[in-house]
């Protein structure tokens, strides 16, 4: 049934190109006009599409397969940043094998989604078995935060409980997920969270009180959001960014931009846009009949869209600076291609699936 | 088509559930944009322009002053000089053709413009301007002008028309937007306010009268100020001794003993402070006429000394003045008459006649630090004293001595009073103003005070007031011999009072030695120039004075200014 040559979801392959089109946009400008910087960007995305492409020819019986192994994988090289990872901004998040450098907590935003669908397909509906689902969320999640990286740690978590729920829990276990988070959130605040993740919480709820420290980020964040009004300044022409008052204008507050110079249509457009993906995904997901399909497709669209929510949440400030990039426009080029290899997946599993 | 199994149905149901969560959340995130982007636009706006735009101010040139008839008074100059360093010493001393060893050299605004103009040499010697603001005539000024100084750019006025005319002398600063970057960076952003300069102030003073007046009264304390009754021009305004308003802020800098001793800051025409003396009689004769204390024909025998409460009090003349009646009693300034008025008045109504006079209040001329003098009354006295008022109080304020304080100011617009016989305008110094664009403005309003008293009584009291100069008894007959015009006037006597009290039989110190006074107005019928002069311990006589001012008013000045009728 399924043909080796390449039948793609155009509707999805074209709004995925438009936004990665209106992302080289935003990020010339996030760039302040840096040509170089930006043809580097070019270049991983791409290698990051190419990626997309080759991924969107594995099997996905293949994929289920190796269940096990991306758990495993996940584990071992969090270990590895734990034990030879080189810190970047006070966290240990890089590793470096050499030949490339990477961040290990963003092959797991792939890998631990892959291997719990793989589990989710498996298992027989039992207490222990529930039990195990949430261990192989809570232990690379656990792993992602002493090191520390807390938005990937919230949005590789969140990821995984909604996989965990779409693929279906008794209702006495949803009630003791709800007891274990009462009870461990206080934990994690003051166990588990570095001081300045706390600073950055506690600055969300109250931007103000501390402007040129923490909270400088969130204000300068809004202001330029707020001033660039219904229309914007005009690409290029943002105050804020150009003249530095917006810090990371071309990384994790790449969104100030959006907002700056193309007003509030450009800021709709981009979540509407965000949301019109991940739609398209998920009304593919719901003709696919195998669960780990659905599971897979499920899980990786979440991922894409959590990570945009907490990235404009966060510049926008209804959500606490944690650090997390906007998927596709941001620079960077592990996210990136984790995204797009992800895509790549999503399009292999849902190819049979369009053609009828 | 393809049935779904149990198991995926329920999946399908969830993934709905996720749909409907994941457009919430997308809703969630809208509205907040909209709250940011289109409810508080405004605010954030107003943000990110106060976090990029600064404005520097450029600072406009101070108006200038000119007298009456527009000679220039104050201006400003901008001197340059040079920052010599190391590397630019021997350029500088090519350029100026000297050595120097200082680390500021001036320069001349003809080198000034040469370096400028030549972009070589203007990169590599920087040009520091100061601004300075030029007094002409400083020291005969000084009484009126005040003074000021830059700090940096910024102007300070510290007395005289300098600081109660700062608001319209200073104009406003413009402003440049330069554009800031979070980095520190700046970058003129083109747009400017351009500043708006200083109005050019006109006087009422005459610069020539006034320079005559400061040449005449070359004594060391005194003041002298001459007005135009008709409107409360003042043409000459001194008070010695004067300092030079370029030097002052020189004198600052070097702790100057001088500023100690003459006391810039002292006007004595509008805060010194003075026993108007025999000068006040023609005030009380009225307010006695008026309240029909006496008729205008009473008349007394004057021995030479009134009785009061088994205390004499001498007339200034041993023997006495014989038969004196009102007329006579203020042309040879009978005391022994306004002792017997006293007695008959009281103190209230003599205290109140000053206060409708003026006297105990600022007249209102438009200079900084004005006194407003001093009215006794009995409550007065306890509450200061803590004495109670004896007849004897009431006997030495009636001749202007005791505790009665006025200023000459305020003694010019009794004068003034007089003289139009019922009203006068409030002294001033401010003629017009002429803004950058040219448009004058007029001083709003000049306030006309009216006391509107019995013609007949001010026809007296101006009849009287002009025998003190054409009988050959009057006190000020001596005076104005051979005078080409008419004049009528009051002169007097005083000791100025210190803050201690004197007693009688204590030597008189030289600082309390008699002072002289002189009120007049002239021409008689007609009145257009009023002079109070007052000369502190000094050979000198006020009328002496008063009439070298108005020799010269009349010589030099009925031409220029036509009576106003």
């Amino acid at each position: 049934m399924r043909s080796n040559s390449s039948t793609f979801d155009t509707t999805l392959l074209s709004l995925i190109f438009i936004y990665i089109g209106i992302g080289i946009i935003i990020l010339y400008s996030g760039t302040d006009q840096n040509i170089p910087t930006l043809m580097r960007q070019l270049s991983r995305l791409s290698c990051g599409i190419f990626l997309m492409f080759m991924a969107s020819l594995i099997n996905p019986r293949d994929l289920n397969e190796m269940g096990t192994v991306f758990f495993f994988l996940s584990i071992i090289i969090l270990l590895a940043v734990y034990l030879f990872g080189s810190s970047g901004k006070g966290a240990q998040r890089w590793l470096d094998i050499g030949v490339i450098k990477f961040q290990p907590s963003e092959i797991v935003k792939l890998t631990l989604p892959l291997a719990l669908a793989s589990w989710l397909d498996f298992r027989t509906n039992t207490f222990t078995n529930h039990f195990i689902s949430f261990s192989i969320l809570a232990i690379p999640c656990l792993l992602i935060l002493i090191q520390p990286d807390l938005g990937t740690a919230i949005l590789i978590g969140s990821t995984g409980l909604i996989m965990i729920l779409i693929s279906g829990l008794p209702s006495y276990m949803i009630a003791m997920c709800i007891g274990f988070a009462i009870t461990a959130i206080p934990y994690a605040w003051f166990n588990i969270l570095h001081d300045y993740q706390k600073a950055r919480i506690i600055t969300f709820l109250n931007p103000g009180h501390d402007s040129m420290g923490a909270g400088y980020h969130i204000i300068q964040s809004k202001i330029a959001i707020g001033s660039g009004g219904f229309a914007g300044k005009g690409w290029l022409n943002g105050t804020q960014s150009h003249l530095f008052f917006l810090p990371e204008h071309a990384t994790d507050f790449i969104f100030g931009i959006v907002g700056e110079e193309f007003g509030f249509i450009g800021t709709t457009f981009i979540i509407l846009l965000i949301l019109a993906i991940t739609y398209r995904v998920l009304m593919i997901a719901h003709k696919i009949d195998k669960p780990y399909e659905r599971y897979v497709c499920c899980g990786l669209i979440t991922n894409f869209f959590l990570g945009s929510i907490i990235n404009i949440g966060m510049v926008i400030g209804i959500f606490p600076v944690v650090g997390v990039p906007l998927p596709l426009i941001s620079y960077g080029g592990t996210h990136a291609w984790i995204l797009l290899i992800s895509l790549g997946i999503i399009f292999s599993m849902i190819r049979s699936y369009i053609s009828r | 088509m393809f049935v779904q199994s149990e198991k995926t149905q329920g999946i399908s149901n969830r993934i709905y559930t996720l749909q409907l969560f994941f457009l919430v959340m997308s809703l969630v995130l809208i509205l907040q944009c909209f709250n940011l982007q289109m409810i508080n636009y405004r605010h954030y706006n107003d943000l990110s322009l106060h976090n990029y735009l600064k404005a520097t101010s450029i600072m406009p040139s101070r108006g200038k002053i000119v007298d009456r008839n527009g000679h220039l008074l104050v201006e400003n100059k901008v001197n340059f000089s040079a920052k010599v360093t190391k590397k630019n010493r021997p350029l500088i001393e090519s350029i100026l053709k000297e050595k120097t060893h200082s680390d500021l050299v001036p320069l001349s605004h003809k080198t000034t413009i040469k370096i400028k103009e030549n972009s070589e040499l203007a990169d590599k010697v920087d040009i520091l301007s100061t601004r300075q603001r030029k007094y002409y005539d400083s020291k005969e000024m000084f009484s009126v002008i005040g003074y000021g100084s830059f700090y940096g750019q910024e102007f300070k006025p510290a007395l005289g028309i300098e600081k109660y005319y700062d608001d319209i002398l200073k104009g406003q600063p413009g402003y440049d937007l330069l554009k800031v970057s979070a980095r520190g960076s700046l970058e003129k952003t083109g747009k400017s306010i351009p500043p708006v300069n200083g109005a050019t102030v006109t006087l009422t003073i005459d610069r020539d009268l006034q320079k005559f007046v400061h040449k005449t009264l070359r004594v060391s304390k005194g003041a002298v100020v001459v007005m135009n009754p008709n409107n409360g021009e003042v043409l000459a305004l001194v008070s010695q001794p004067s300092l030079d308003s370029n030097q002052i802020p020189n004198m600052y800098q070097n702790n100057n003993p001088l500023l100690k001793k003459n006391q810039p800051e002292f006007n004595r025409v509008i805060s010194g402070l003075i026993s108007p003396g025999s000068t006040i009689k023609p005030i009380i004769a009225l307010s006695a006429l008026e309240n029909n204390v006496i008729k205008p024909s009473y008349r007394i025998q004057d021995h030479g000394h009134y009785v009061v409460a088994n205390h004499v009090f001498h007339d200034w003349v041993p023997k006495g003045h014989g038969i004196v009646d009102l007329e006579k009693a203020i042309m040879v300034s009978c005391d022994t008459y306004f002792y017997i008025l006293a007695k008959k008045m009281g103190i209230n109504l003599i205290s109140n006649a000053f206060s409708e006079f003026g006297l105990g209040q600022k007249t209102g001329i438009d200079l900084p630090n004005e006194s407003s003098g001093l009215v006794p009354t009995p409550e007065w006295k306890q509450f200061n004293r803590g004495a109670s008022w004896y007849v004897g109080d009431t006997i030495i304020t009636t001749i202007g001595q005791g505790a009665l304080l006025s200023t000459p100011i305020q003694l010019a617009c009794v004068t003034a009073l007089i003289s139009n016989e019922g009203f006068y305008y409030v002294p001033h110094l401010l003629k017009g103003t002429t803004d950058i664009s040219g448009h004058q403005h007029q001083p709003s309003h000049i306030k006309k005070v009216i006391r509107d008293y019995d013609p007949k009584h001010y026809e007296l009291i101006k009849r009287s007031m002009k025998k003190v100069i054409s009988d050959p008894n009057g006190t000020g007959h001596y005076y104005f011999r051979n005078r080409s015009y008419s004049v009528a006037g009051k002169t007097g006597t005083t000791q100025i009072t210190s803050h201690h009290s004197q007693r009688a039989d204590a030597p008189i110190p030289l600082h309390l030695e008699n002072h002289s006074l002189f009120i007049g107005y002239a021409p008689v019928d007609h009145p257009q120039v009023i002079v109070v002069t007052i000369v502190e311990n000094s050979e000198l006589s006020a009328a002496t004075v008063s009439r070298k001012i108005l020799d010269f008013y009349f010589k030099h000045m009925v031409n220029n200014d036509e009576i106003k009728l």
